[in-house]
């Protein structure tokens, strides 16, 4: 569960001038729900992801995931909790190590780093079996790379690398906005299933409508630092396409 | 014949120091200058333990927490401090050199007749035993880092000097690890240091003088080379860069082989390091 209490927060734009983005914001995620957050730019989405990721510290106000007070873990500290999939796909893994040395490092986020060859069979079997469940055929890439593969690999992996250790919570930032619609659907298809299997309380922020409306069990409109609408499981349920675009051109 | 052995087993010196340019450049992308001081901390260290009757065995092992604590204080300038890596740099390498002096406590410690790790490394005859010595030393160097970058903290490392966002994201603190990076990349230059100084039987308080170059310049030679076979296995880099450490220096002793005054030294190594440079960023492939 996370819990954002009273959360105010401002920032300098490029010209010097201070914006104040949230005033008393209190938003509060169940435990293994998947909320979707939309809004246009500059609605605060990524703001309130960063916030609960650490990115961002905010002016005020309290940020509690799993009764845990937070907010004055760096982004390090707080990954014990808190598992990120980035917009941008190579943000999410590094290009010059391989698939398995990206694993082998997600597999020990909560835990120390230390002086130990950690990839030996049993680990890459593992990591196999779950590189298998995407269905993409990646298992057989372990060696390769990661920059050897497209956005679309590269994301998908990242997923995987994000649920490997059991985080409460998972941040997807737009994760699909720059893979074509074959892999974002494979993407979102696999996300949906492992979150609903790991039972991760999930925070989307996404431009998508048609996501918005297919996954998750509840959604967040905001606009200007606040939240305009929050459509709980059952009215999403029956959220159609034309609605959302009905309610966003009011919002 | 011997010029170009001894210049093999001076190359042999130097793979410590490429290895640790290598280490900060490559694996964390920091270009650290702190390098030019802290080898002739290594040298500076070497020496005095060697004036005190140390074992000089004893004296080697000792430069590296010496070469180390001076890394680490560039890392915590960089990290904590928030300042420019290469502006740090520099600020610790200026102040090596007097740190370099308060240690010798003159500008050059003559070290003839004291005994190194080598076999009397002035007699000729000994050479090939000498570049065996080196040669193991080398070779257990190289393996221990080839070993550490491939632990899980060594993956930990090649990951914050790639992707910061990525490796924060997992749990890493990237300022910790920046640091022990530097510190462990600026031991073994202090370990190269102080190895040269055993090879010409002194330490003097300018023989740090642009040595970041010589070991850009391996790094740089290696890496290309290694891109160009394809072979991206972490071996091949290493293996590469320590082969280039030795190629620099034969190169060096070619020059010095054609009559050429040792003042003109540093100008020619740095018309090497563009020249190396130079070759491997043309494309031989007309397109």
């Amino acid at each position: 569960m996370v819990t954002l209490k009273q959360i105010s927060h401002s920032f300098e734009d490029d010209a010097g001038q201070v914006n104040q983005l949230f005033n008393n914001l209190d938003i509060t995620f169940e435990a293994g729900s998947f909320t979707n957050i939309i809004g246009a730019n500059g609605s605060g989405k990524s703001t309130l992801l960063n916030i609960i990721a650490g990115l961002t510290i905010p002016n005020q106000g309290k940020v509690f995931i799993n009764q845990n007070e937070v907010q004055h873990l760096n982004v390090d500290q707080r990954s014990k909790y808190v598992a990120r999939i980035f917009q941008n796909p190579l943000q999410g893994s590094v290009a010059e190590l391989t698939v398995i040395e990206n694993m082998r490092l997600a597999s020990l986020r909560n835990t120390h780093k230390g002086l130990k060859l950690g990839i030996n069979n049993q680990f890459i079997a593992m990591v196999k079996q779950r590189i298998a469940q995407l269905d993409l055929g990646l298992e057989n890439k372990i060696a390769q790379k990661m920059g050897t593969l497209s956005g679309g690999q590269r994301q998908a992996l990242t997923l995987v690398m994000a649920t490997l250790c059991d985080a409460d919570v998972l941040l997807m930032d737009e994760p699909t906005s720059a893979l074509d619609p074959k892999s974002a659907l494979s993407l979102m298809d696999n996300a949906a299933k492992i979150i609903q299997e790991k039972k991760h309380t999930a925070i989307m922020v996404t431009h998508n409508m048609r996501e918005a409306v297919n996954y998750g069990n509840r959604l967040l409109m905001m606009k200007a630092g606040k939240v305009e609408k929050d459509i709980a499981a059952q009215e999403k349920s029956t959220l159609t396409h034309a609605k959302l675009f009905d309610w966003l051109n009011e919002v | 014949m011997d010029f170009y052995a001894l210049a093999l087993l001076q190359g042999l010196a130097f793979v410590p120091l490429a290895l640790g340019i290598f280490l900060s450049a490559k694996v964390f992308n920091i270009p650290d200058i702190t390098t030019d001081g802290s080898y002739t901390l290594g040298a500076a260290v070497f020496a005095v333990c060697m004036l005190s009757n140390m074992h000089p065995l004893m004296a080697s092992l000792l430069v590296m927490p010496a070469g180390a604590a001076a890394g680490a204080v560039t890392g915590i300038i960089h990290t904590k401090l928030k300042m420019n890596a290469l502006l740090a740099g520099i600020l610790v390498m200026t102040a090596l050199y007097s740190v370099n002096l308060l240690i010798m406590e003159r500008s050059n410690i003559p070290l003839l007749g004291t005994p190194s790790l080598f076999v009397e490394i002035s007699n000729p005859d000994n050479l090939l035993i000498n570049i065996a010595i080196a040669g193991i030393l080398v070779t257990i160097i190289t393996s221990i880092l080839l070993w550490l970058l491939k632990t899980d903290f060594g993956l930990a490392m090649r990951a914050a000097g790639s992707n910061e966002n990525m490796i924060e994201a997992n749990g890493v603190n990237t300022n910790r690890i920046k640091m022990i990076g530097l510190a462990i990349s600026n031991a073994l230059v202090a370990l190269s240091g102080c190895l040269v100084t055993q090879m010409q039987g002194f330490a003097d308080i300018n023989m740090g003088i642009g040595i970041v170059i010589a070991g850009l310049a391996s790094v740089m030679m290696g890496e290309s080379v290694s891109r160009r076979l394809q072979r991206t296995t972490l071996l091949m880099p290493l293996l590469m860069v320590v082969t280039a450490a030795v190629i620099f220096r034969l190169c060096i002793a070619f020059i010095l082989a054609q009559g050429i005054e040792q003042v003109y030294v540093k100008l020619f190594s740095a018309l090497l390091v563009l020249l190396f440079i130079g070759i491997t960023k043309i494309n031989f492939i007309k397109k």
